[in-house]
């Protein structure tokens, strides 16, 4: 299976044929897999178990501020902290009525789809731990706890449908067989635990489970470090899983799960070997130049680990502000799973700074508008409808700034 | 001609004409009553007896006619003795004068309006050339040509002394002089140091005592200071305080029927200016951190004003504010981080404006110490919940804080998150005390100790804060279960510890926020210095769907945020804060406000919680409380004004604590002489001010300090807060107290007197004043008596009588 580039082009108003083929593999679930990967996660600040403390004189967790904001000071009465921005609001520029609207509908749609033992599914995935993880994540966007909030109650089903699904050996499954493995689903449904971990006080068992599930990702991280479909640590490893399971590895630092550091380096180090000068990064070791999408978890695994200024994740980002600026909503729209896509895409344009992030953004919404149903609902080229609307959801509802995963 | 002959005749100096009038009268006679009785008896016996002895001789007709002679000039020299003379009464016609009075004291060199009429507008005009006394000039130089064709003028200047400066002779009909620039020229610079507008009034009628005048004309900017007090005028004339002096010169020009007239240099309006009025700094800052300065400019440019305020730090710009400002002062909070440790010297510079005032009060030097200090706190967490997460991302980008995470939900081998990781929970109370702060998070209490409960309690009250995140976890209710006594005196907030929480609700219904009054006072809830951008920002808290339930704050504790709608059985209280002796302990009961990450992403967070750590750790790492600010009313006094001491308390919750105690301030003199004055609080509920008066005698360097511990404090009788402030006493002119002219007062003044007031575009009309000044001469009365029994008719009469008589009697041979 191989994934060919996403970019796509448009000469004389025409697309030419050929181009923006990217996503237009054979419809294979298995494509679906290699690309739906992804993750949430808070910023650690400095914990976990492996880790040494720092030196008396540094500063974990706070990377010196531009020379530009130490000039930007703002002050209160007596005695004022010193924060980092302006009072700017991308999300009053962007969260027009329009995109209120459009997410309006799409959250009800995904609440309404929400079967009787509290899961979700979708056309190629049925009662499945991954969507049903993507749809809890679209309701916390809009801000809701589980049982706390316009979505509580959902929400609140859904984590439970996750807990309820976790196996003695950690595995988070809600099926007996997975034709590619259950790893992506078992990593974003060990992701929503982890951020709802403190706010589910009726749930005593949940850091029990969180902690096998957490066991059981790091007892099968392959030799080149990264991590696979499949639960076993033979065979070789794509940079999307990889990401995935570091993002949730990284929260689960943060609310204190002792996790070597060393398995996150290289697990960072396996998608940083991947990476290409021009931006763009290999889907596997040796393997073709992956997606713009794929892109975007190269450059978020910089973010992740504070790597700002390397070359990079510079090249990643003027990438996919590239791609995105050359391609047409219709063309955006003609990529396979490209709903999918935006949320790595989206997270890594957010942590780009606003020049990227608002033409992006303003792009995104002119494409989803043309994409969204009359029900709130959102296809992908199979068919499916639950996850894409629940990723357009999370991606449209960013400037809210609500989910720890959309953070500077 | 007969009057002149008659006058002649009679030997008169004075002139008998239509001007004078004459009444004869008799002097005193030079003989008394009896011997003139005497003389007349006896001349009557002796011509009785030459009567019949010329009757002898003489026939009947002979002797009457020489009888009638002798009689005639009996009565004649009777008449002489009786000193007839002349009453003269004469009225003589003199020119009337007007006093013009120009101010010459310094205020007089403030610059008057730019459309003032008497001023013509160059570019590049000298400020001596565009002063009110320039305008007094130039108004002097247009009033005497009119004034002088029909009246004397006399040029008077005043301040605390009466000078003439020219004595403008009557022109009448004759064509202008060159008087005008004359004036202009005597008119050069005003020195005086004082101004006494009434004084000058009474002293120029004195001067032309005895002249006709029939006006003075006041051309001053109406700013007496001759009395230390200020305008003195302003405050006889409005009424509200008579002042005698004032009184007595109405009076006077009252008497002599005179009007003044007055011409005001000037207006009331401030003059254009844009001015740093005083400013608050730290004495200390922290290095790497916002230093903040509380400044009041004072902008008389114009309305809505847009200024780029420079602080510079060594004479290096490090930072520049854009300010909006409005009309009059305006009270701005400025900030900097200082970079460099050590005394460092600060200046706020603003932009300087053609035609200010004057350009050296556009900046204020001041001087801070920066210190490298570490905020330590301590942030213990049941479960790492969403607002964990945010909050510990909040503290840990902030570069003064130094935060250790301790979370209880841990793996036993978990390295515990923030700057200076831990191994355990602090036990001792030596491990707490290193904190200035410590934030309890929904924390399970078994896993708390005995030891460490003490410790913490110990630490608020030695001045460290406590912060309580209520959560869903554990709940306040379980905390005061296990830790019964001691956390529920530190709590703020009366929790139900029987009720259960109730894991099965669903929250579904959104509830808004609100400050409650102390809380929009409070510093902690204070985002902007303005309170309607401050308001703005707070509208932009999001709803909320869960809080914690209470029963109410403690009568001890302040409530600053409540739940806003219909009462439900959760209580009302969001957020609330209690002293606890020198420390403080903070309780909120909303474990999602991350959800105020939208519109302004971490902005408004971080500072909530910045902004909080930071008031909370305040007594402990600054030694003392620094919500008051202590400062006067001004920093420089003349001796025997009155100093203004105030103290404003920002928190709330201080104030509180404070209410049953008794505030002292204490002035120190130059020659460290104290003196100790009870503050008084302002009346009203829910003021936060106090106030002290000071009346400053000696010339001197002054300090004020207000500081405070608490009567039921503990044994350390360690300050709640330190504060002094100092300010100068020396001699000054009053002149410039208050710049503004008076206009209302001249009017007033002019009224009182039937004069007429002129002040800015009325200006134009001033010719119009030398109509209305009255031209009569004056009408000087002349009265003189003069004999006239020497004069050469008496002699003549006299001679001619004797002669005939004489020559009668030789003819009939009497002889």
């Amino acid at each position: 299976m191989r994934v060919r580039s996403a970019e796509c082009g448009v000469r004389n108003g025409r697309r030419r044929r050929g181009e923006c083929s990217a996503f237009r593999t054979p419809h294979s679930a298995l494509l679906l897999w290699l690309l739906l990967a992804g993750g949430t996660g808070f910023q650690p600040v400095a914990g976990g178990a492996e880790e040494k403390p720092p030196a008396p004189d540094a500063k974990p967790g706070k990377p010196e501020a531009s020379l530009e904001d130490r000039k930007t000071v703002v002050g209160t009465l007596i005695y004022p902290p010193r924060t980092q921005t302006r009072r700017e609001s991308s999300a009053t520029k962007l969260l027009t009525p329009e995109v209120r609207e459009m997410v309006r509908k799409a959250l009800e749609f995904v609440r309404r789809s929400q079967a009787a033992d509290g899961g979700w599914g979708d056309k190629d995935f049925p009662q499945e731990v991954g969507v049903t993880a993507l749809a809890c994540l679209a309701l916390m966007g809009d801000g809701s706890l589980p049982r706390v909030g316009p979505s509580g109650r959902q929400l609140a089903k859904g984590v439970e449908f996750l807990l309820d699904h976790v196996k003695d050996d950690g595995q988070i499954v809600a099926r007996d067989t997975y034709k590619y493995g259950p790893m992506y689903g078992h990593v974003w449904s060990t992701l929503v635990l982890l951020q709802v971990y403190g706010n589910v006080p009726w749930r005593k068992d949940l850091r029990d489970k969180l902690a096998r599930a957490i066991q059981i990702v790091l007892r099968f991280q392959k030799s080149d470090g990264g991590w696979r479909y499949k639960m076993m640590k033979e065979g070789e490893s794509d940079v999307l899983v990889t990401l995935n399971v570091l993002y949730a590895l990284r929260v689960g630092i943060a609310a204190g799960f002792a996790i070597p550091r060393e398995v996150l380096d290289r697990g960072y180090r396996f998608i940083e070997g991947n990476g290409l000068p021009d931006g763009r990064f290999l889907y596997k070791a040796g393997g073709m130049p992956g997606s713009v999408a794929i892109s975007g978890v190269g450059a978020l695994a910089f973010h992740l680990q504070g790597k700002f200024d390397h070359p990079l994740l510079v090249a990643a980002t003027k990438y996919i502000d590239f791609t995105h600026k050359r391609c047409s909503e219709e063309d955006l729209l003609e990529v396979p799973y490209f709903i999918y896509g935006t949320w790595y895409t989206s997270q890594a344009m957010y942590r780009a700074g606003d020049d990227y992030w608002h033409p992006y953004y303003r792009k995104i919404v002119a494409t989803l508008k043309k994409a969204q149903q009359e029900d709130g609902q959102f296809f992908d080229h199979r068919g499916n409808g639950v996850y894409p609307t629940a990723v357009a959801a999370i991606v449209l509802q960013a400037p809210l700034g609500y989910m720890p995963l959309y953070q500077r | 001609m007969t009057g002149s002959v008659l006058q002649r005749l009679l030997g008169l100096d004075a002139p008998l004409d239509a001007a004078s009038r004459a009444r004869p009268v008799l002097s005193d006679p030079w003989l008394p009553a009896w011997a003139l009785l005497a003389l007349v008896a006896l001349v009557f016996l002796y011509y009785r007896s030459v009567y019949r002895r010329d009757g002898r001789r003489l026939r009947g007709r002979q002797v009457r006619v020489l009888y009638a002679l002798r009689i005639v000039l009996a009565a004649g020299v009777l008449l002489l003795l009786l000193r007839p003379a002349f009453d003269i009464l004469r009225g003589e016609a003199r020119l009337p004068i007007v006093a013009l009075l120009v101010d010459e004291s310094l205020s007089m060199t403030l610059p008057v309006e730019h459309d003032n009429p008497l001023l013509e507008r160059r570019p590049d005009q000298p400020r001596a050339a565009r002063s009110r006394y320039a305008v007094a000039a130039e108004a002097a130089a247009r009033l005497q040509d009119p004034l002088t064709a029909t009246h004397r003028v006399k040029l008077f200047t005043f301040s605390d002394k009466l000078d003439l400066v020219r004595d403008i002779a009557y022109r009448g009909g004759e064509a202008p002089t060159t008087e005008a620039a004359a004036v202009r020229q005597a008119l050069k610079a005003p020195t005086g140091e004082h101004t006494d507008i009434a004084d000058a009034i009474v002293r120029t009628l004195d001067e032309l005592k005895g002249s006709k005048v029939s006006a003075i004309v006041l051309i001053s900017d109406g700013r007496a200071t001759d009395s230390g007090e200020g305008s003195h005028l302003h405050f006889a004339l409005g009424g509200e305080v008579p002042n005698e002096d004032v009184t007595r010169a109405i009076r006077a020009a009252r008497e002599r029927n005179v009007a003044v007239h007055t011409v005001t240099c000037g207006t009331e309006e401030p003059l254009r200016d844009l001015a740093i009025e005083h400013l608050i700094a730290p004495d200390e800052a922290s290095l790497n951190d916002v230093m903040a300065v509380r400044v009041a400019i004072l902008n008389h440019i114009r309305p809505n004003l847009s200024v780029g305020l420079k602080v510079l730090e060594e004479g290096q710009p490090v930072a520049t504010q854009e300010l909006q400002l409005a009309w009059g002062r305006n009270h701005r909070v400025v900030t900097a981080v200082p970079k460099v440790k050590g005394e460092r010297k600060f200046r706020l510079e603003l932009p300087e404006f053609p035609d200010e005032l004057t350009h050296e009060n556009n900046r204020k030097d001041f001087s801070v110490n920066v210190v490298e200090r570490e905020l330590r706190v301590l942030f213990v967490a049941g479960a790492p919940s969403i607002e964990y997460h945010f909050i510990m991302q909040s503290l840990s980008r902030d570069p003064i804080i130094n935060v250790s995470g301790w979370l209880q939900s841990a793996d036993i081998n978990y390295v515990q998150p923030g700057d200076t990781p831990i191994e355990r929970l602090p036990r001792t109370l030596r491990d707490w005390e290193e904190y200035h702060v410590a934030i309890l998070y929904d924390v399970d209490p078994n896993q708390l100790s005995n030891e460490q409960e003490t410790a913490l309690e110990a630490l608020v009250r030695g001045g460290g804060g406590l912060l309580f995140v209520a959560g869903r976890t554990y709940g306040m209710d379980k905390l005061l279960q296990v830790r019964g006594a001691r956390m529920k005196a530190l709590l703020p907030v009366e929790i139900d510890r029987d009720r259960r929480s109730d894991h099965e609700q669903v929250f579904e219904a959104a509830f808004r926020a609100e400050r409650t009054e102390a809380g929009r006072r409070h510093p902690i809830f204070r985002f902007e210095m303005d309170d309607k951008a401050n308001d703005e920002v707070w509208a932009t808290l999001p709803t909320f769907y869960w809080h914690h339930p209470v029963v109410s704050a403690k009568s001890t504790a302040v409530s600053l945020l409540e739940r806003v709608g219909p009462a439900t059985d959760r209580g009302k209280v969001l957020m609330a804060l209690q002293r606890y002796e020198k420390g403080v302990v903070f309780y909120t009961g909303l474990q999602t406000l991350w959800r105020w990450r939208y519109p302004y992403e971490n902005y408004d967070y971080d500072r909530f919680w910045r902004q909080l750590v930071r008031y909370l750790s305040e007594a402990k790492l600054l030694g003392a409380q620094k919500q008051v600010a202590l400062y006067t009313d001004k920093t420089t006094y003349s001796p025997g004004e009155s100093v203004q001491i105030s103290l404003t308390v920002l928190d709330p919750a201080l104030l509180n604590q404070l209410r049953q105690e008794s505030l002292l301030a204490t002035v120190i003199e130059e020659s460290g002489a104290e003196l100790r004055l009870p503050m008084r609080p302002l009346t009203g509920e829910g003021v936060s001010e106090y106030r002290a008066d000071y009346r400053a005698r000696r010339v001197g360097h002054y300090r004020v300090n207000v500081q405070h511990a608490l009567a039921r404090g503990s044994s350390d009788r360690r300050p709640l807060f330190n504060e002094s402030r100092p300010f100068d006493v020396e001699l000054q002119s009053l002149e410039f107290v208050n710049a503004t002219a008076d206009p209302q007062a001249m009017a007033k003044l002019a009224a009182a007197t039937g004069g007429k007031a002129f002040a800015r575009q009325g200006l134009r009309d001033l010719a119009s004043l030398a109509r209305d000044v009255p031209n009569e001469p004056q009408f000087v009365a002349h009265q003189t008596v003069e004999d006239f029994w020497d004069s050469p008719l008496f002699l003549v009469a006299f001679l001619a009588i004797i002669s005939t008589e004489w020559v009668l009697r030789k003819r009939w041979e009497l002889l």
